[in-house]
């Protein structure tokens, strides 16, 4: 649940040990994220993966 | 020569600027299908918009009805308003269906006298208003998809049964809106010289142009009932342009005026009356400006805070109640009390003859302007600051159907900074506090011209506070209205 057009974040995971990717977000308002993955597979084919967050608090 | 021989030189009066004499737009104007021309883009976009919303992602910020409705529409629609006029009425989609079902049905009712107000609009806006906070209609495309659909079935209900332009005059949430608006607008639907309406036999701009032999109407006079002659200012002119189409000395312009000037003035108004007398206008101007204020504060943080305490207050769970109270705050006992407080001391305090409530009716028209600076700034915030994103949506919307003729979305796209859209914000919640100080010192100069400050001060004092309210607002922090895109 989000509002359109609002700033999204964005960063590229690292692979920090095999199998294993890491991302840095900053949430930079309260309210209900989103975290979209698109990942690229060794085989060239394309993943999309959606993770919600709701009920992110304000600092 | 003797100076005092000269004649004074008077500056000329400066001539209305008029569109209809613009190159090119007076001539797309003055062509008998420039609506249909205009609206059937707009209706081929929300067709695009339905469909993309009830079959397309659920996701609102991938959502072309979404990003549509509540980004571009809503932005372009209060900018239209402030830079123009009423134009969005005139490339009205729904109106485009209603034309093509009335040649197959044609309407044979007369909209019912007791409904001839604003009353139902007033509280199909509330709904409207209300609808949106309770189901996040932003959120959800699907919700969004539903709404225009229900729009659309509206118009042809409406329509279908009740003759001339009864939903666009008592029904449309939108048209009220943009009729309040465009009070503010530069331009009007006006007739360019009273002596040739004085002396036209026929009347057509109301009554349509006819064949001679059978009557026939074939050009439509005005639906909405203003008499071009006897019309002041663009409440309740849809800017369709029968009226031009129909004059047959081509004495009907669209000419630039003083924004706001017809708030300042209260004479009889073909097809409105007084607008001192109307308190179903005066309702939907409170709707209109207190309104503003409530739609910002939904979205900021402090309302979940508000909607915690009074839940635990009234023990209920369930959002709709509460929402109720705050919507009951906002729209009814705020208005009451400031504006009951301004007239009571100008009774008081400036010896105002009037009862409490014709005062109140007649400076609510005043507090038009704040509440169109606080819709600005709203909505001028969404477009600005998501104004490219359609750019990515529509790309993933062509990709996904197999045709990426766009390339890939670029979700980095999205539009100007905050911080620069916070200064236009601003200078939105400015203009329209000046606008609404302009407005009420006119009227309070016209109601006492021997204490026109004291008559203004309360009413000044209710713009203040809508002002701060309003700034407040804009510095709140936003919540439940944020996104996270991959790259």
């Amino acid at each position: 649940m989000a509002h359109a057009g609002m700033s999204p974040v964005f960063d590229d995971a690292r692979e920090i040990e095999p199998g294993r990717y890491q991302a840095h977000l900053r949430f930079e308002m309260a309210g209900d994220w989103v975290i979209l993955l698109h990942v690229k597979l060794p085989g060239g084919q394309k993943l999309e993966r959606q993770i919600d967050v709701p009920g992110v608090r304000p600092n | 020569m003797n100076p005092s021989s000269i004649p004074a030189l008077e500056a000329p009066e400066a001539l209305p600027l008029d569109l209809m004499r613009v190159p090119g737009l007076g001539r797309l104007f003055r062509w008998r299908y420039a609506r249909p021309l205009l609206q059937a883009p707009l209706l081929i976009v929300s067709v695009v918009m339905i469909l993309h919303g009830l079959f397309g992602p659920s996701l609102a910020p991938k959502n072309l009805a979404t990003t549509l409705s509540w980004l571009h529409f809503r932005g372009v629609l209060v900018l239209v308003l402030l830079a123009a006029g009423n134009f969005f009425c005139l490339a009205c989609p729904f109106m485009l269906v209603r034309q093509a079902a009335r040649r197959l049905f044609k309407p044979r009712f007369d909209w019912p006298r007791a409904l001839r107000n604003k009353w139902l609009s007033v509280a199909l806006f509330v709904l409207v208003l209300f609808l949106y906070e309770l189901f996040d209609l932003w959120s959800s495309p699907w919700w969004t998809a539903w709404l225009i659909i229900a729009y659309f079935l509206t118009v042809l209900l409406v329509d279908g049964f009740f003759k001339h332009a009864s939903f666009c005059k008592f029904v449309c949430p939108i048209g009220q809106f943009n009729f309040v608006a465009s009070t503010l607008s530069p331009f009007e639907v006006k007739v360019r010289d009273q002596a040739v309406c004085t002396s036209c036999p026929t009347l057509d701009c109301i009554r349509g142009r006819r064949e001679p032999v059978s009557g026939l109407v074939t050009i439509r006079g005005c639906e909405l009932a203003l008499f071009q002659p006897r019309k002041v200012g663009n409440m309740d002119c849809t800017f369709c342009l029968d009226c031009v189409h129909a004059c047959p000395h081509d004495n009907v312009g669209i000419l630039s005026r003083m924004p706001g000037e017809e708030l300042l003035t209260d004479p009889l108004r073909s097809g409105i009356g007084y607008f001192s007398r109307r308190k179903d206008l005066a309702a939907l101007a409170i709707v209109f400006t207190f309104g503003a204020l409530l739609n910002a504060f939904g979205m900021v943080s402090p309302v979940y805070a508000v909607e915690s305490w009074l839940g635990k207050i009234l023990h209920v769970s369930h959002e709709a109640p509460v929402l109720g109270i705050i919507f009951a705050f906002f729209l009814i006992l705020e208005p009451v009390v400031l504006l009951g407080v301004a007239a009571w001391l100008t009774r008081i305090w400036a010896g105002s003859r009037r009862a409490l409530l014709p005062l109140m009716v007649r400076y609510t028209y005043g507090l038009v302007p704040m509440g169109f600076g606080m819709w600005l700034a709203h909505y001028g915030f969404h477009f600005l600051t998501g104004l490219y994103t359609v750019i990515p949506v529509t790309q993933n919307a062509l990709a996904s159907l197999g045709w990426p003729v766009l390339g890939e979305p670029r979700w980095t796209l999205t539009g100007l900074p905050a911080n620069i859209v916070l200064m236009i914000e601003i200078g939105f919640l400015l203009l329209g506090f000046a606008g609404s100080l302009t407005v009420l010192y006119g009227l309070a100069e016209d109601d006492s011209p021997r204490e026109p400050v004291r008559t203004f001060i309360p009413w000044a004092t209710v713009g203040l506070i809508l002002f701060i309210a309003s700034i407040w607002l804009l510095f709140q922090p936003m919540e439940m209205r944020a996104t996270l895109m991959g790259g």
